[in-house]
């Protein structure tokens, strides 16, 4: 009876210690859901879903503080990997978003730029090339088409392009017509 | 000898030939027609650099444009003209879409750069010459791939066998078979260039039996090189694929994710190997190709050697085909894919110009699960689920059942009792696929962008900081330090003075609180303190700082 009980308390012990050491030599930094949560998000760093970027995003989403419907430019796409992800229920997107997937990026129309550095401070992504008094010029390519530069701009040179369908980032299509109704008698 | 009993590979379909209807006559110069239409576009080229100017005139042979960064393969000028625009012009692209083209209006002398080198032969060249060669030159896979040959011999070094592909499966077509009949000599020359540009120890030829006159043709010119074997191969579709080919040839499967070169083997399509020919022994670029114009209702089809850039319409013309309610295909009725309009020019890859009834865009039947797309895929694939989940939308499930395997031959459609088209609901998930992929790494590239400007923002704000801390702290040195020069002594004992006489003021202040009972301060804090402050009191010269310290903090109690 004795040594039963010093055998399982014994084991309880070992097993809690080895627990304990676990846990602090493994010990995960930060929390790994937030990063999860970031990676199904397009980083676009625009701040529509009310945070201050993508990350802060994900982890008010991986605490359970936001909705999976905030964010405009990954659309239903990307809120419905967010319900999967949180196991969460899919909700419609916020009606105020609109939907249009065509990318854009932004443009400088660069002979009205007064070379103020706003847009250059506003840009999450650093794609913004210029210095003061200079004319600005967006990197086309690093551009997320956050938006948040547009604002910023005092005499507005900043227009938003869409990016044009080309043949290499055309994409073929499913055929157009899927399958033929068959008549049930 | 048992080989005929094998199964040479999995699936495979056995669709009518037609190939009669254009091998009869040897190949014909298409002629030089007013515009050639060069795009600038093609699947493996990356951003081009002009060498030329709007209203510049160049030779035939001259370089028109290069790749920058120095992987893809250059473009040359067909023939003699004068480059009249550089404008968006139809291109052969399944899109539809347009390219920027060059516009090359031509003389008709057909006069021909200069080469500043003699005429090479076979045993001055190294391997290094052959792939420099090959990449200037502007050589492509020109079985229909299009991808950079100068690649493919330069990763593939002291390979066992290489494998010159002269199956040309798809029906149709018969370009290579015309080619291998009519330019022998070159085809053989140029496989031994690239059998030299690869270090290859052995040659094999692959041909289909259904080319006999090509097969026979090569047999005796090949007779007395006994490192160049020629295998007759079995006619089924496709076994023009690489990997097909490889499989009917040695008996094993290319696994998924790798190449031939990790089997010791390389592949060149026959024409590759012609124009290997004529780029390292007579100095001349790609600038024709022979292409087979064909179609259903064709009676008389024709390979014609036609100069890259030459519109569609302008072989088709010469086939005078009566019936002209056609689609045009570029390429084979398997893989070919439709074209706008017969505008499009002839491109490096362009092997055949199809001329097909209209294709009635009717609905397709449901599918019925009869399996016969299954039995009939080469790579033993599962077209029918591919299908569910491409429709669905569920492009991870698709990728689990190996899409990017696919090869797009069309078998499964071919076979399909529901005439399904397949083939495209493929395309589409692998396009999706491939542009999800992309938005991920974009997506991976703005966050650590983004991570790199917060800190570069917090990098700079601390920097800041640091430098207003570091003028302050310049300031009030620059301050203590010029007192200090002339009125060190002075200022000691001023300050030993004042601070003494603080001391006191406060112990005094602190007794006297002590003694007002209802005082809304509580006591405790005073008290506790009282024992240090009179002791400071006591030892005043002891420890004066130390007293100073504790007495403000007490008045700040007090207050
Ligand atoms: S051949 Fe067509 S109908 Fe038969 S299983 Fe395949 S897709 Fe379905
Ligand atoms: S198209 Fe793809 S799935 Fe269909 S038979 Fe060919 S390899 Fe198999």
């Amino acid at each position: 009876m004795i040594s039963s009980v010093l055998v399982i308390g014994l084991l309880a012990l070992a097993f809690g210690a080895l627990l304990g050491y676990a846990a602090i030599r493994f010990k995960v930094e930060g929390n790994p859901l937030v990063d999860q949560v970031d990676k199904l998000l397009p980083q676009t760093q625009c701040g529509q879903c009310g945070y201050a970027g993508c990350k802060p995003y994900a982890e008010a989403l991986a605490n359970d503080e936001a909705a999976i419907n905030l964010c405009p430019p990954g659309g239903e796409e990307t809120m419905l990997n967010l319900a999967e992800l949180l196991g969460k229920e899919p909700l419609a997107l916020d009606e105020s978003v609109e939907q249009d997937p065509t990318p854009t990026v932004a443009f400088i129309r660069e002979d009205e730029c007064i070379g103020c550095v706003r847009c250059i401070k506003a840009c999450p992504v650093d794609a913004i090339l210029g210095a003061t008094k200079m004319m600005h010029t967006v990197i086309e390519h690093e551009c997320t088409g956050c938006e948040l530069c547009v604002p910023e701009c005092p005499v507005d040179c900043i227009d938003m392009i869409k990016q044009p369908e080309t043949s290499k980032n055309w994409r073929w299509d499913l055929p157009e017509n899927l399958e033929k109704e068959i008549k049930r008698v | 000898m048992f080989n005929f009993l094998r199964k040479l590979i999995p699936g495979g379909i056995h669709p009518p030939q037609r190939k009669s209807l254009s091998n009869q006559n040897p190949i014909q110069f298409a002629g030089i027609p007013d515009r050639l239409y060069i795009p600038l576009e093609s699947n493996y080229t990356g951003t081009l650099t002009l060498d030329i100017e709007i209203g510049q005139t160049v030779l035939k042979g001259q370089r028109l444009a290069h790749s920058q960064n120095d992987d893809f393969s250059a473009i040359h000028a067909p023939t003699s003209g004068k480059i009249i625009e550089i404008a968006s012009h139809p291109f052969p692209h399944p899109s539809g879409m347009n390219a920027q083209t060059i516009v090359l209006e031509t003389d008709g002398q057909d006069k021909a750069v200069e080469s500043l080198e003699p005429a090479r032969s076979h045993d001055d060249l190294t391997s290094d010459e052959i792939i420099t060669a090959i990449k200037d030159a502007g050589i492509i896979g020109m079985g229909g791939a299009g991808y950079p040959t100068y690649l493919k011999t330069k990763f593939a070094q002291n390979v066992e066998t290489l494998i010159i592909n002269g199956a040309e499966c798809e029906p149709f077509i018969t370009c290579d078979d015309r080619t291998m009949r009519d330019f022998t000599d070159e085809v053989i020359s140029g496989a031994r260039l690239l059998q030299k540009a690869v270090n290859a120890q052995r040659i094999l030829f692959a041909i289909e039996d259904n080319k006999p006159e090509a097969a026979r043709i090569l047999a005796h010119k090949l007779e007395n090189q006994n490192d160049i074997e020629l295998r007759v191969i079995e006619t089924i579709y496709p076994t023009g694929g690489q990997k097909q080919l490889v499989q009917i040839l040695f008996g094993f499967e290319v696994e998924t994710g790798k190449h031939l070169p990790d089997y010791g083997l390389q592949m060149f399509n026959i024409a590759t190997a012609r124009a290997a020919h004529y780029a390292l022994i007579e100095h001349r670029p790609v600038t024709s190709r022979v292409v087979t114009v064909t179609g259903e209702n064709i009676h008389e089809g024709q390979n014609f050697e036609a100069l890259i850039g030459t519109p569609f319409n302008y072989l088709i013309n010469q086939i005078a085909p009566s019936d002209t309610d056609y689609s045009v295909i570029m390429g084979g009725p398997m893989m070919g894919v439709e074209m706008p309009n017969s505008d499009v020019p002839v491109v490096k890859t362009t092997n055949c110009i199809l001329l097909k009834k209209p294709i009635k865009k009717t609905p397709h039947m449901p599918c019925i699960r009869c399996g016969s797309c299954a039995d009939a895929c080469p790579m033993s694939l599962m077209p029918q689920q591919m299908y569910w989940y491409a429709k669905e939308g569920d492009l991870e499930k698709t990728k689990d059942h190996a899409i990017f395997d696919c090869i797009e031959c069309g078998c499964c459609a071919y076979v399909c009792p529901s005439e399904i088209p397949l083939v495209q609901y493929y395309r589409h998930a692998k396009a999706e696929i491939k542009a999800d992929d992309l938005a991920k790494k974009k997506a991976e590239i703005a966050k650590q962008r983004h991570e790199a400007q917060l800190a570069r923002v917090e990098a700079e704000k601390k920097a800041r900081e640091e430098r207003l801390a570091k003028k302050k702290a310049a300031v009030k040195q620059q301050h203590t330090s010029d007192e200090a020069k002339d009125k060190v002594a002075a200022n000691a004992a001023a300050a030993k003075a004042r601070a003494q006489a603080r001391a006191r003021a406060q112990i005094e202040k602190a007794k006297a609180q002590e003694t007002q009972p209802a005082d809304s301060n509580p006591p405790v804090k005073s008290r506790s303190n009282k024992p240090s402050g009179n002791a400071a009191a006591v030892a005043k010269a002891k420890a004066l700082a130390k007293a100073k310290a504790k007495a403000k903090a007490q008045k700040k109690d007090n207050d």
